[in-house]
C-alpha cells in the first residue's frame, strides 16, 4: 500500500504562536534560536509547513514545553 | 630562431619578471589582486605577438596543429603557467586562500559545485525588500509567462531569420535571457541557486521539490527536441528509392544560436520558473 500524496496527509496543528506570545518572543528572535528564516517561523504558526522532528524538539526546547503540547495531528481539519 | 620559439621566449621571459619579482616583491599575499594582474600578465605576450605577427600572420604548430598567433600564444601561456602558478601558491601557502575567492558554496559542500549564489548573497536576498515588486502573485506569473514567451519568441526569431542584417537582433535575445534570469532569481530570493548551508530545512525542501519539477520540465523540453530532429530526418528521407540514410541537416548560424540559447536558457531559468510555479500554486489552494 502506498502512502498518501501530501496534499491529503494530516495537517499539524500547533500553539507555537501562543506559546511565542506567552515567552515575549517575536518570530525573529524564536527562529534565530532554533535556527531557521524568520518566515518558516510563520509558515509553521499558520500550519502551512510541518516541521521535521528535530526542529519540533528546537521549538519545544525554546517555548519550555513538550513537543506533544506544541504539537498535534489536526485530524479534525483533514476529515 | 622559429616564430615557434620566440613566442615560448617572450612568454618565459614574461614569468619570470612576474614570478621572481612582481607578485613576491609587488602583490604579496593579495590574492584578489594577483588573479587581476594576472590578466594583465597575459596580456603582455599576447600584445607582443600582435605586434609581431598581426600583419603576415604566419601559422605557428602547436603538436599537430597550426593556429594562429593569438591562439597560440594563448595556449602556449596557458601551458607554461598553470603548474608554475600552482607551484607558486603552494610555496607560498596561498592555494587555499586564492581558490576560496572563486569558491561560491562553502568548502566541502555537498552543492559546491552546482551553487550559483553565496551563502552571504542568498541571506542578504532573504532580508531584502527592495525587490519585492518581483514577489507579488501577478508579478511572479508575470515573470512566468513572460520569460518563456520571450525564450520561445527569441528562438523562433533566430530560426526563421537566417543570415541576414536581421541576425544582430539575437544579441537583444541573448541579453534578455539574462534580463529575465536575474528578474527570477530575485523574485525567488536566489533560493534554487543557493547551497544548503544557506537555507533552512523548509526552504531546502522547497528548493529540492523545484528541482524536481524542473527536471521533469527540461526532460520534457529535450524530448521535444531530439523527437523533432528524428521527424524532421525521417522526413527529409521519405523518398521513393531512398536507402534510408540520405539526409542532411544544414543549419544557419544563428539556427545553431536559436538551439543553443533554447537549451542554455532554460537551464539557468528552469530551477526558478519551477520554484515561482509551485508558489503560485501553493497560493492558488490556500485561496
Amino acid at each position: 500500500m502506498g502512502r498518501k500524496p501530501k496534499s491529503e496527509e494530516e495537517r499539524v496543528a500547533n500553539r507555537v504562536e501562543d506559546l511565542r506570545a506567552r515567552n515575549n518572543l517575536s518570530r525573529q528572535e524564536l527562529a534565530e534560536q532554533v535556527g531557521v528564516h524568520y518566515q518558516t517561523i510563520g509558515y509553521i504558526e499558520r500550519g502551512e509547513y510541518s516541521p521535521s522532528l528535530v526542529l519540533a524538539l528546537r521549538i519545544a526546547s525554546v517555548l519550555g514545553a513538550s513537543v506533544e503540547e506544541i504539537f498535534w495531528l489536526d485530524e479534525e481539519n483533514n476529515e | 630562431m622559429s616564430n615557434e620559439l620566440l613566442v615560448i621566449f617572450y612568454i618565459l621571459a614574461t614569468l619570470a619578471v612576474a614570478y621572481l619579482w612582481f607578485y613576491p616583491k609587488v602583490i604579496g599575499e593579495n590574492v584578489k589582486l594577483m588573479a587581476w594582474m594576472d590578466i594583465l600578465v597575459t596580456g603582455i605576450p599576447l600584445a607582443i605577438s600582435a605586434l609581431l605577427f598581426w600583419e603576415s600572420n604566419p601559422p605557428l604548430r602547436l603538436l599537430f596543429f597550426d593556429l594562429n598567433w593569438f591562439f597560440f600564444t594563448l595556449i602556449a601561456m596557458f601551458a607554461i603557467e598553470l603548474p608554475i602558478f600552482l607551484l607558486y601558491l603552494r610555496a607560498r601557502g596561498l592555494s587555499e586562500k586564492y581558490w576560496a575567492m572563486f569558491r561560491i558554496a562553502p568548502k566541502g559542500s555537498p552543492d559546491a559545485a552546482w551553487a550559483s549564489a553565496s551563502v552571504e548573497s542568498v541571506e542578504r536576498q532573504l532580508n531584502d525588500t527592495r525587490w519585492d515588486g518581483l514577489r507579488t502573485r501577478g508579478a511572479k506569473t508575470f515573470l512566468l509567462v513572460g520569460s518563456n514567451i520571450m525564450i520561445l519568441f527569441g528562438t523562433g526569431f533566430l530560426v526563421l531569420v537566417g543570415d541576414n542584417q536581421w541576425t544582430s537582433y539575437g544579441l537583444i535575445h541573448i541579453l534578455l535571457i539574462f534580463v529575465f534570469w536575474f528578474l527570477l532569481r530575485q523574485s525567488v530570493r536566489l533560493v534554487a541557486d543557493a547551497p544548503e548551508e544557506a537555507l533552512d530545512e523548509m526552504m531546502l525542501e522547497l528548493r529540492n521539490r523545484s528541482y524536481v519539477v524542473a527536471f521533469r520540465w527540461l526532460t520534457t523540453l529535450v524530448a521535444l527536441g531530439v523527437t523533432a530532429l528524428m521527424i524532421f530526418a525521417v522526413i527529409s528521407d521519405f523518398q521513393p528509392g531512398s536507402d534510408g540514410f540520405n539526409y542532411a541537416l544544414n543549419p544557419t548560424w544563428p539556427q545553431v544560436q536559436a538551439v543553443f540559447w533554447l537549451y542554455f536558457a532554460y537551464i539557468l531559468m528552469l530551477p526558478s520558473m519551477a520554484l515561482i510555479s509551485l508558489g503560485l500554486k501553493r497560493e492558488r489552494k490556500k485561496s
